[in-house]
């Protein structure tokens, strides 16, 4: 397994800066977040998980996107990279390698 | 940063406040963004309370390290301190001394000139304030006093007591961790004889065994335990077990006092008594009293008491203490006991009977002053010099701003400068002081070391004072010289620094009114010195010859008809003591009167006041002719005929003792000075005995000194073949009385001196900086016209407003000070205007001679010479 090592946050993360094509910053971020896993996740988190996904070359950012009620301040849009998508679709293969290795063993047990 | 009318709510502002100050700026947007828009939607949700609740919960998130630290590359910023940029500093300052040698002279000579000083002075005022501080726990140790009060309620403060207190002491109050007594055996000279050595001896002092348990003097043979075992014990010194035993351990071995009937063993060697101990001997031995017993007798007040207080005693509550205690043992006693602190005694304590001559806490304040003065014109030097010369430094600033430099590190640079100069001119102080230290010392009668505790402490107190020098000194002109835009002083349009500025207008000022101050001091210091030295004694102290080691001596009177029989010896007397020494003192009343006043008096012979010559005012001096004068007559001076209110004194009987030895009034002598000068005239008198003359006077004629001495040891050494012959001049034990005011006023005068040196170098270069700045101008008013005198007078104006400011506030504060100062003496001059006058003179023509020639060069300079160039 030759990719840089994701946390389990990290990775929830970098998934919906990919479910959000591009839209994805901070605060929405969150919000989607908490929504999808109802976790109770503070906005340093993930402000820190996105510097270290960038760090790691998986998203990319810009800024833009300034609103009233941000105080005129501008947003930071994140978009995944290929390295990040690829990256996420191995994770998937182990899983998924893993997934159906246990289905084939689980099946006969469980009867269905 | 205040969103629109829609959202009404606003997050906490000390939230966004904290956040702005902390968190990176690279990271601050989109952060506080993301934090507000997450409180406007939380505001819709939960409502304002809570919202905010939850800002400030989401905020305290960011206040981490990932957050906080500054990116290092996005935004680069110019550290104060680099390296490089410091050696760069380091060579443009030596680089600038070097180019600008008077300058660098001036600065550097001036600041280690008044550094020096200032680590002389400081050395001595070190000494002075750790007087008695080597001992363990010196503040609580104290010597019980009193003011001695006769019937009528005249008080006079005396440093002695009687030989019960102590015991009293230890047995009554609990208070008291150790008490000990002193018994200084009063200037009795002991003739020490060992087999190859034969000296008199002052320094032997009685002491109990508790001495040891009050006083930290550290043994190198023996113990504190063994020490006083026997009543024939005695602990020496160092310094005197070297001379009389030689390099052998002289601890059981004998020596010979002469006292308490002969050989004493001696038991323990101490260290020397370091030089600022407030008192000074050379042997223990046990207190012991041949009369009475030491522990019951209050009569005879010729005993120190010194007391070692429990941990956490109140002074004030020990002193009620020791009063009622006094009382308590003898109710009749008048006197007011009270105690010292040992640490105050050397510089606060002016009693009757001190241990040794103490000093003045007024010496001390008045050199740190002078110090400090010293200081502050070296400084101002620097800072005036710093400036004036602005001109030339403007460019540099300004090619350095146009080059990228803020302003925080052209402060860093020019404060660099200052330390150069400051380290420089403090090395250049410590090596002048260590090779000047011993003369120093000679000078002021010490024994300084920079090799020592204290010479150390003292020379790391200087490093540092210089290194605040240079520092305060920098910090003026490197906030000025920083402060240049570079674009004026790049095209020349206007100079900074030109004008003569307020700030180094009252820098030159003070400058000039502490140079006034000093000089005034010095006049009036030296005038009353000079008073002290040529002020009549009212008896004649020059060519007497004292010889003071005849107590007891059997054939007196062959000695002095021998003495007599010489040509160059014109009168010979004796008496009990020497004026300027101590002298017995009694409480006497006429008869039939109670009123006694304190009197101090001697026992002479018939001689002594016509060698002397001593003058009569009414009746007559002692003569052979009156048998009677040896038993039952008195000679008093004005002032006792006049505090024992004796209108007509002749023939007047006085109780000499209060103990009825009475003796009529034969004689009243002028007034004459017996002790310093600082102290008034006291009542004296004097009384015909044969027993106790200790000191033989000899008037000699001739110059030839020399010869005289010869002839008479020889008579002596014919005569007492069993002493030593040891004499010393009557004028020379008189004036050491004023030895420390004199060495005052040396060390004074030199510094002012010292001072007006410094300061007057100061203005020379500040005015011929100041000159240089306007050549041009004077270029153009000599070809507008202007004569050479119009143009110095207009250059000299400037400096005569300061000059008479200087000296017109100088004078008050000089009269205040030397007032102060004079309040030391009991016979002072009077302070005099041409004192002032002369002092303002003095610094006027310094100040307009090192101008004048400034500015005569400037206004003879060819006027195509300054203007040629533009």
């Amino acid at each position: 397994m030759n990719r840089t090592y994701l946390g389990e946050f990290e990775e929830i993360v970098l998934l919906s800066v990919a479910v959000m094509r591009g839209q994805a910053y901070g605060v929405v971020l969150m919000h989607e977040i908490i929504e999808q896993t109802g976790r109770s996740v503070k906005l340093n988190q993930v402000h820190s998980a996105l510097q270290r996904l960038e760090e790691k070359g998986m998203v990319t950012s810009e800024v833009g996107g300034a609103t009233a009620e941000r105080g005129g301040r501008r947003k930071r849009f994140y978009t995944i990279t290929a390295y990040g998508e690829h990256t996420l679709r191995q994770i998937q293969e182990v899983r998924d390698n893993f997934w159906s290795k246990l289905t084939n063993l689980l099946k006969p047990g469980i009867g269905l | 940063m205040r969103t629109s009318g829609n959202h009404p709510e606003q997050p906490p502002g000390l939230a966004n406040k904290l956040l702005e100050w902390l968190v990176a700026p690279h990271l601050l947007e989109t952060i506080l963004g993301d934090l507000h828009e997450d409180f406007a939607y939380n505001v819709g949700r939960l409502g304002a309370r809570k919202a905010r609740w939850r800002y400030w919960y989401q905020a305290l998130g960011f206040i981490k390290p990932g957050y906080i630290r500054r990116n290092q590359t996005r935004y680069p910023s110019t550290p104060i301190i680099i390296p490089g940029m410091i050696r760069n500093y380091i060579k443009i300052a030596f680089r600038s001394l070097l180019r600008h040698r008077l300058y660098s002279f001036i600065n550097v000579g001036g600041l280690g000139l008044s550094l020096f000083c200032s680590l002389l002075i400081g050395f001595w005022v070190h000494d002075e304030l750790s007087y008695d501080k080597f001992h363990h726990d010196p503040d609580r140790i104290y010597r019980v006093v009193k003011d001695f009060v006769t019937r009528e309620g005249s008080r006079t403060p005396d440093a002695t007591t009687p030989s019960a207190l102590a015991a009293a002491l230890r047995k009554d109050l609990p208070e008291i961790a150790s008490v000990t007594r002193i018994y200084p055996n009063w200037n009795q000279k002991f003739l020490v004889r060992q087999p190859d050595a034969q000296f008199y001896e002052e320094g032997v002092y009685r002491v109990d065994s508790s001495f040891f348990d009050v006083f930290t003097f550290p043994f190198i043979i023996g113990n504190k335990q063994s020490a006083f075992q026997t009543p024939k014990s005695v602990v020496l010194t160092e310094t005197m077990a070297r001379k009389y035993f030689g390099s052998e351990n002289p601890v059981g071995k004998r020596l010979n006092l002469r006292i308490d009937g002969g050989d004493f063993t001696v038991t323990g060697v101490l260290k020397d008594v370091p030089g600022n101990s407030h008192f000074h001997f050379d042997f223990l031995i046990p207190l012991r009293r041949r009369d009475v017993n030491p522990d019951t007798d209050w009569g005879s007040h010729t005993f120190y008491t010194y007391a070692k207080l429990k941990p956490n005693t109140s002074v004030a509550g020990f002193t009620d203490k020791l009063r009622l205690l006094v009382r308590k043992y003898q109710p009749e006693n008048q006197d007011i006991f009270y105690v010292q602190a040992l640490t105050d005694i050397h510089l606060n304590s002016k009693l009757k009977w001190e241990l040794g001559q103490n000093s003045d806490r007024s010496y001390v304040q008045i050199l740190s002053f002078i110090g400090l003065f010293i200081l502050i014109i070296a400084g101002i030097n620097y800072v005036n010099l710093a400036t004036a010369r602005s001109s030339q430094r403007a460019r540099e600033v300004g090619v350095r701003k146009v080059a990228g430099a803020f302003r925080q590190s052209l402060i860093v640079q020019f404060l660099g400068e200052s330390m150069v100069v400051s380290v420089l001119s403090g090395t250049l102080a410590i090596g002048l002081v260590m090779a000047v230290l011993p003369y120093f010392g000679g000078l002021v009668g010490k024994n300084f070391t920079v090799w020592s505790r204290l010479g150390l402490q003292t020379c790391l107190t200087a490093l540092g004072v210089t290194l605040i020098i240079g520092l305060l000194a920098g910090v003026y002109p490197a906030l000025f010289l920083s402060s240049f835009a570079p674009a004026q002083v790049l095209k020349n349009q206007k100079i900074p620094g030109a004008r003569f500025s307020r700030v180094r207008q009252g820098l030159v000022t003070f400058q000039l009114w502490a140079s006034v101050l000093l000089m005034i001091g010095t006049i009036v210091v030296t005038r009353q010195i000079r008073f002290l030295k040529t002020t009549p004694l009212g008896f004649d102290k020059e060519q007497i010859i004292t010889l003071p080691n005849i107590g007891g001596l059997s054939n007196l009177d062959a000695l002095r008809s021998e003495l007599l029989d010489l040509k160059q010896v014109v009168k010979v007397g004796a008496a009990s003591g020497v004026f300027g020494g101590s002298n017995w003192a009694n409480g006497m009343a006429s008869k039939g009167s109670d009123r006694a006043i304190v009197v101090n008096y001697m026992i002479v012979d018939n001689d002594f006041l016509q060698t002397l010559d001593v003058r009569v005012k009414q009746g007559r001096l002692f003569s052979t002719r009156f048998p009677s004068d040896s038993t039952a007559s008195l000679l008093i001076n004005e002032t006792a005929a006049r505090q024992l209110n004796l209108h007509h004194p002749l023939g007047t009987i006085v109780d000499t003792d209060q103990m009825g030895d009475y003796r009529t009034v034969v004689g009243v002598v002028k007034d004459f000075h017996f002790s310093s000068l600082h102290n008034p005239i006291k009542p004296f008198a004097f009384v015909v005995g044969r027993r106790n003359l200790s000191n033989l006077f000899i008037k000699v004629r001739g110059t030839d000194m020399k010869e005289s001495l010869t002839e008479i040891e020889r008579k002596w050494n014919e005569l007492v073949p069993q002493r030593p012959f040891t004499y010393f001049f009557l004028d020379q034990n008189f004036a050491a009385l004023h030895r420390s005011d004199e060495r005052f006023q040396r060390v004074v005068s030199g510094l002012t001196v010292l001072a007006l040196c410094i300061a007057g170098l100061g203005l020379f270069a500040l005015a011929s900086f100041t000159t240089e700045r306007r050549t041009k101008e004077i270029g153009v008013r000599k070809v507008l016209g202007a004569s050479v005198s119009g143009i110095v007078l207009m250059l000299l104006r400037e400096f005569l407003k300061l000059v008479l400011t200087a000296v017109v506030v100088a004078c008050p504060v000089a009269w205040y000070i030397m007032n102060y100062w004079l309040q030391n003496f009991a016979y002072k001059i009077s302070m005099e205007w041409w004192f002032f006058a002369l002092a303002g003179g003095l610094t006027i023509m310094i100040a307009f001679s090192t101008v004048c020639l400034q500015s005569v060069k400037a206004a003879l300079v060819n006027p195509v010479k300054s203007l040629r160039s533009e």
